[in-house]
């Protein structure tokens, strides 16, 4: 900085010595500036040179920094992305193969031998496309989600005849800037359909809350959760304010208000959770109140939004969340945990114990050590239960194991509620309209047509059945009966009449609903007729339907061949979804890596702005100064030189 | 008269110039000498003598007096100003040694390090089972950490440097007072209250000035010529005697808290400006606050990793864990001070998962930690804690001798591991945290994730290739912090990087304003006090040539009375 000299009518030696030196110091301060500006190319190297611009400059070097990861991230997630399309497109060539194989092992043009022999070839693309599914980038696995990598448990394997699914539901997203992140690891679920979905209840199993609930489980009676604060209590018309924002659990909740009751008036009342929902209890003779605080909404979220006047008021329902820990008793339907879930998945059939079971972890441990490939979820409105299978290409079915289990959690197969278009893996049951569909004929000779048109569930199919037994004058629950099976699944007929004619079901006319149903069968003398669980649940996707063609090539079986193509090129519209959404994503990557290339350069242009030195102007400034330096050394020089003294002699 | 008479006044004339002659001889020979006050011969005539009634003859001249040339006032405003200059000074050299340490706008400073730590963890993000970005993310934290206490130790050894320095400024300005104690007593005895000693009145005054440099005094000069100075209201010499000054440190919250106190009486003096105002009010204010924000920087990134980490997974679960952080009272409430832990829990909860190696099956337990005050009897206590953990099956969980909370697992076949802590208590205990330390000066790596980067727990949910905790670290970097003022932790310390930095641009210009004021005061000073060569050679002249007349004079005297004695 420069500075005006002080000028005084009385100049001295020593002030002139010193203010040379003053200014020469200056000067020499400027030209080191000017120099070290020069050398680094940067206008401010400390942040002390520019304190209003510190914050930016550090904000802008931190942010260039952040975007150089974000810039190698999204690269990341495009090299997984292509690798993934890459994969795909592999995967489409191999069903579209495998379609074409099964176009070709139509008709007349082949025969079994071939057939057999091609059935090997789909077995080889099954393999292929098992390896394709299993595929890596950076030993990490493209299509399992997060579930990650193990080096003995490949993300898609071989089980149980089938091809299992041990990967997650939930994608891996990397961190871009970007909210959400972008994906860049796809979950099996997505691309390949890889978990079953038809078995979901749709019985709310009702939690109830208690005392040691988390609040943060709750939805709260306005379903909005629970926002916490403080709320207004008022007991006999002396106010207090109660603190509930760290509350943690529903205890803490009534502690809090107790506490702040008892401090008020000891014997107004208290309150208390009954039945899921707080009550508020006033003693006679004393009233008590509860709400919000100006805009609060802690009091309306908890329910407790409340007036007691020498009575009890209830609060209204805290919509518990199911969680994990949720205790089986905590539950608010009766379910029939003694007897357990009958569960076929391919060959092997189990039943899960949930005896002993204590919470919803309990019964997903069960479902989990059953080692079925099946998984036992919370469903999304976190009120009841979904079993999953895990593995494509054999059939799960779950039904009762002689209690009501599976029907009270709602997980039942083949259940009241099942509709008959879910029959035969989604074909449904075929009935003729307007004619019979199927005839029931029992001992006593009595025979009776059920025509099923309107039918959808399998509960009406039933009541058609009764209807048209009771429309025979068979008397239904007496001579006959028609129920689900107590054991396992499937529709159990009961004949109770005496007679030579064989207990049969057959189909009417043109129509095969019988077989469908599963229930086209004679017993002969026999009282029972066990229909066959015609409504079992698989996963479809690419891998269960090259398994169905594979299988019907080597069982020579040419409408199997035929299905199993048709749903082969159903699964291709699926794979270019899938690799579709792929690219779409591949897209917004490389559309944001664009974007933050444009805001590298803008804060990259900004940055230099703000810090890097005009070297033109720094490098004149330096010659100035350097003529400013010599000037002064020199006029000093001569200044200091010059008395009076040099003139007497 | 007679011609005696008139040889006395030739006498006296050159008496007189060679005494100015002298004067102007001792001022040319101090012209550079820094503290010297030009002094200036007064001459008056002799008084005349009654040669006749009412007629008076000269008798020649006399030296009057030899003066300084001295404004005190200005001498005074002199000395604030050169206390003032040095305090600016002084601060803003320190000031620039802590921007230096700190480094910013370099590629080695916090800021980058502390970019690199978030960028290692977004990194990690993209591979979270891959060992070398797990390894990198340590090593990243291990530099950060690293760097973090060397800064902390680099202040503290600043902090020493000061507090040496503001030592030896304490002596020297007992020596100066010694000096100033000394001079004032020979004044008294050279003066007799005449003020003419004026080669130790300068002495003085340089020590005065000199003391101002460390302290801003005033100064009460009395009859006798003895001053007294004062550092505000408090003397620190009185009567011409010193008094001393003493710095003296004493240890509040366990720090040391440095005061200039009058060693006589120990009253503490007030001291806003020069160089020791400056070293005391840098080392409790700029140095401490520096300090401060570093600790709380440090506190706060240990706290928030902590926070993440400690509820999150790794690739493997623990077959035992011991806590990082001890418990000073196990018995206490953990957020009671008795507990002794610097980044206490809150009331709430945390989920403890114990799972079994063969099975695959996992059991979750929930642990209450009640710290809400309400029934104090039931807060949690690290020994409540421990026993509502040994209670879960399969896992033994104690308190070590040395306050540590210990949880393993019964046999190998058992593994532990944590979700969804409301509480804070698993980073608060140390439990599968990823930082240790509660400050700058002891952050580190937990060595447990350190030796086994399988432990690093960058997702959830259980699931080993999940990223959400190594996501939900990097996001820190972009996250407010309550106990931040809502600030991220990286805005943070730019903010306290932006404040250095206008305070050290704040002293520059103070330093430069004080510049002028010195140099100002000092023109002025020298204007009035300063020696002119040319000025004093006038004078010189003027003095040499009185001579010539005086001695021509006697001279011509002289003449006389040989020619009247060559009448005898």
């Amino acid at each position: 900085m420069s500075r005006i000299t002080p000028m005084f009518a009385r100049p001295t030696s020593l002030m002139v010595s010193d203010q040379l030196l003053s200014r020469l110091r200056a000067t020499q301060r400027q030209l080191l500036e000017a120099q070290v500006q020069i050398s680094t190319g940067k206008r401010y190297n400390r942040p002390s040179d520019a304190p209003a611009h510190a914050g930016a400059i550090l904000f802008l070097n931190r942010q260039l920094a952040v975007s150089e990861q974000h810039a190698q991230n999204l690269q990341q997630a495009l090299s997984a992305l292509n690798n993934m399309d890459a994969a795909l497109s592999e995967a489409h060539d191999i069903a579209l193969e495998a379609k074409t194989t099964a176009q070709s092992q139509i008709g007349v043009g082949s025969d079994a031998q071939t057939r057999q022999t091609t059935s090997l070839v789909i077995d080889a693309h099954i393999q292929s496309l098992i390896d394709l599914a299993n595929r890596q980038f950076n030993q990490r696995p493209l299509f399992g989600g997060n579930a990650g990598a193990a080096e003995d448990q490949p993300i898609f394997e071989a089980f149980l005849g089938g091809v299992r699914y041990r990967g997650s539901r939930q994608s891996l997203q990397g961190d871009t800037g970007v909210t959400g992140g972008h994906l860049i690891g796809a979950s099996g679920t997505d691309v390949f359909g890889a978990l079953s979905a038809r078995i979901e209840s749709t019985v709310d199993l009702n939690p109830l809350a208690s005392a040691d609930t988390r609040i943060s489980d709750l939805n709260g009676a306005q379903l909005q959760g629970v926002r916490k604060g403080s709320v207004r209590l008022t007991v006999n018309g002396a106010s207090a304010d109660v603190d509930l924002s760290n509350a943690d659990t529903l205890n803490d909740v009534l502690t809090r208000i107790n506490a702040a009751i008892t401090a008020i008036d000891p014997a107004a009342g208290s309150l208390a959770i009954t039945g899921g929902a707080f009550e508020l209890t006033a003693n006679a003779g004393h009233t008590i109140a509860i709400q919000d605080i100006g805009s609060g909404q802690t009091a309306a979220d908890l329910g407790i939004t409340l007036t007691a006047a020498g009575g009890v008021a209830a609060g209204s329902d805290l919509n518990r969340r199911l969680t994990e820990l949720t205790r089986l008793s905590d539950l608010g339907v009766a379910i029939d945990w003694a007897s357990g879930l009958y569960i076929t998945q391919g060959s092997q059939t189990q039943v899960a114990d949930f005896s002993t079971a204590q919470t919803i972890q309990d019964l997903q441990n069960v479902i989990e050590q059953l080692n079925l490939g099946l998984r036992l979820e919370i469903n999304e409105q976190a009120d009841g239960l979904n079993l999953v299978s895990e593995v494509s290409g054999i059939r799960l079915s779950v039904g009762e194991n002689g209690g009501t289990t599976a029907q009270d959690l709602g997980l039942r197969s083949f259940g009241l509620d099942t509709r008959l278009d879910e029959f035969r893996d989604g074909l449904g049951v075929e009935n003729i309209e307007g004619e019979a569909d199927f005839a029931v004929t029992l001992h006593d000779g009595t025979t009776f047509q059920v025509d099923i048109d309107g039918v959808t569930t399998v509960q009406e199919l039933i009541t058609a059945i009764e209807t048209a037994a009771a429309g025979a004058g068979v008397t239904v629950g007496v001579d006959f009966a028609v129920s689900l099976a107590s054991v396992g699944n499937g529709l159990v007929f009961q004949d109770n009449t005496a007679g030579a004619e064989e207990f049969r079901i057959e189909n009417v006319g043109l129509s095969v609903a019988a077989d469908h149903l599963g229930i086209a069968k004679n017993v002969g003398s026999g009282a029972t007729l066990q229909g066959d669980d015609n409504a079992s649940v698989r996963v479809e996707n690419i891998f269960t339907h090259l398994i169905d063609l594979r299988d019907a090539l080597a069982n020579n079986d040419e409408s199997g061949i035929t299905l199993a193509g048709s749903r082969v090129e159903q699964d291709l519209d699926t794979l270019v979804r899938s690799r579709a959404a792929v690219g779409v994503e591949a897209q917004q990557v490389q559309q944001e890596q664009q974007r933050l290339e444009e805001r590298q350069l803008m804060e990259k242009s900004m940055l230099s702005e703000l810090q890097d030195a005009d070297v033109a102007e720094v490098i004149t400034r330096f010659t100035q100064l350097q003529q400013q330096l010599q000037a002064s050394l020199q006029a000093g020089a001569q200044n200091l030189l010059t008395t009076l003294l040099d003139y007497l002699r | 008269m007679g011609l005696t008479g008139a040889l006395q006044i030739g006498r006296s004339g050159l008496l007189a110039s060679q005494t100015a002659i002298g004067v102007v001889g001792n001022n040319l020979a101090n012209a550079t000498t820094r503290g010297y006050h030009r002094q200036v011969v007064s001459l008056a005539p002799v008084a005349g003598q009654e040669i006749q009634s009412g007629i008076f003859v000269g008798r020649g001249v006399q030296l009057e007096a030899i003066t300084r040339r001295i404004d005190e006032a200005l001498e005074g405003r002199l000395r604030g100003a050169v206390a003032d200059q040095s305090r600016s000074l002084v601060r803003q050299d320190l000031l620039a040694q802590i921007e230096a340490i700190e480094g910013e706008f370099s590629d080695t400073g916090l800021s980058s390090r502390l970019t690199a730590f978030f960028n290692a963890w977004s990194n990690l993000a993209n591979n979270p089972q891959d060992p070398s970005l797990r390894a990198l993310v340590v090593q990243e934290a291990e530099a950060l950490s690293g760097f973090i206490r060397d800064l902390r130790e680099s202040l503290v050894t600043l902090r020493t440097q000061v507090d040496t320095a503001a030592d030896n400024a304490a002596a020297t300005v007992n020596n100066l007072l010694g000096q100033i104690e000394d001079l004032n007593n020979r004044i008294a005895v050279q003066e007799h209250g005449t003020g003419g000693a004026s080669a130790l009145r300068d002495q003085r005054d340089a020590a005065l000035s000199e003391l101002a440099r460390y302290l801003d005094i005033s100064t009460v000069e009395s009859p006798s010529g003895v001053v007294d100075v004062y550092v505000g209201s408090l003397p620190i010499v009185l009567n011409g005697q010193s008094r001393g000054v003493e710095l003296k440190k004493t240890t509040v919250g366990g720090e040391l808290e440095a005061q200039l106190v009058v060693a006589a009486d120990g009253s503490p003096l007030d001291i806003s400006s020069g160089q020791l105002g400056a070293m005391v009010q840098f080392r409790q204010e700029d140095l401490a606050q520096a300090i401060g924000d570093l600790d709380t920087f440090a506190a706060q990134l240990i706290w928030q990793v902590n926070r993440i980490h400690s509820q999150s997974q790794g690739l493997q679960s623990f077959q035992s864990v011991t806590g990082a952080t001890k418990v000073a009272d196990a018995g206490a409430a953990l957020n009671d001070e008795a507990a002794g832990l610097d980044l206490p829990p809150a009331h709430g909860s945390f989920q403890i998962h114990v799972t079994q190696l063969s099975t695959g099956q996992r059991l979750t337990y929930t642990i209450n930690v009640d710290l809400d005050g309400i029934n104090p009897a039931g807060d949690t206590t690290l020994t409540s804690l421990a026993a509502d953990l040994d209670a879960i099956s399969d896992i033994t969980a104690s308190v070590s001798a040395d306050g540590r909370l210990q949880i393993s697992a019964d046999t190998n076949d058992f593994r532990i591991s944590f979700s969804d802590d409301t509480s804070g208590v698993l980073a608060s205990l140390g439990i599968n945290t990823f930082f240790t330390g509660t400050s700058a000066r002891d952050i580190g790596v937990n060595s447990v994730v350190a030796q086994d980067v399988n432990l690093l727990a960058a997702g959830r949910g259980h699931a080993v290739g999940d990223n959400q905790a190594a996501l939900a670290i990097a996001g820190l970097r972009q996250t407010g912090v309550g106990e931040l003022g809502g600030m991220s932790l990286p805005e943070y310390w730019s903010r306290h990087v932006e404040d250095l930095a206008a305070k050290l641009s704040a002293t520059r210009q103070q330093v430069d304003a004080d510049t002028v004021v010195f140099e100002n005061l000092q023109a002025q000073q020298q204007a009035i006090s300063g020696v002119n060569i040319d000025e004093e050679a006038i004078d010189l002249v003027r003095y040499q040539q009185a001579y010539q007349a005086s001695a021509r004079f006697l001279s011509v005297v002289d003449e006389l009375m040989r020619t009247l004695l060559a009448m005898v």
